[in-house]
């Protein structure tokens, strides 16, 4: 392996790191308030999984 | 005693407050549904250390990955983790004659994780459907008895919407 400067290397990898070079790939969502838009839907979604038929059936298998 | 950091934003003061009242109606219709008010207390301090803790792996997570919303899996994971892990359902009585009382936190978080997540794809799930009591068995068993972390379940909960959602197209077989 060939030796590198480490200073160069690393004066080299702070300006990439300040001109964006590296992407930041983690956070790419197009998700939406789930307190205002899904919240409420789901708590309204257990009770009406609970009249169902499967819900107690489900229970017994516990 | 200091404030918790979490409680700090006004915005995340309404989501916890929200959110801690969503649980509590939730609990309440599955032990209601099960004909349970008699056997079972909810511990409004365990459930609210609950969603503290929810909101401060969520508000970690978010800030960490820049991302103003978390997804419905993310979400749906971490409750049932936080929630299985603070057991805020607890027996009345400690004579306890069903044993499932003694698994109650897990297997009121498995119903109410099936539920979010058929709710999300707006489906139902049929009775007798084998598909459907495997699933649950796998999911109330693994919530029991084993160490499930949050991000697991996250990846489990996105590979249930990944089958529901992809049209995949079959091979021809010959």
């Amino acid at each position: 392996m060939a030796l590198v400067n480490c200073e160069e290397a690393t004066r080299r990898f702070e300006e990439k790191l300040r001109s964006g070079y590296f992407r930041h790939d983690r956070s790419l969502n197009n998700e939406v308030d789930y307190p205002t838009e899904k919240e409420d839907r789901d708590t309204a979604g257990v009770e009406e999984f609970a009249k169902t038929g499967i819900f107690k059936v489900l229970y017994e298998r516990s | 005693m200091k404030d918790h950091k979490v409680l700090s934003a006004a915005s995340s003061s309404h989501d916890l407050v929200k959110r801690f009242r969503s649980w509590m109606s939730r609990i309440q219709i599955i032990v209601r549904y099960l004909g349970l008010e008699d056997a079972l207390k909810i511990d409004e301090d365990r459930l609210g250390k609950a969603i503290i803790d929810y909101f401060d792996d969520i508000d970690r997570l978010k800030e960490y990955e820049g991302i103003e919303h978390a997804s419905v899996s993310k979400i749906y994971a971490y409750e049932t983790y936080w929630l299985v892990k603070r057991k805020p359902i607890m027996p009345v009585s400690p004579d306890l004659e069903d044993e499932r009382i003694v698994f109650i936190n897990e297997i009121a978080c498995s119903m109410i994780l099936l539920s979010n997540i058929c709710n999300e794809l707006g489906i139902i799930p049929v009775e007798n459907d084998p598909h459907v009591e495997k699933f649950y068995d796998l999911l109330c068993y693994s919530l029991k008895y084993r160490d499930i972390p949050a991000k697991a379940l996250e990846l489990a909960i996105e590979f249930f919407f990944f089958g529901r959602r992809t049209e995949f197209v079959h091979k021809n077989v010959r």
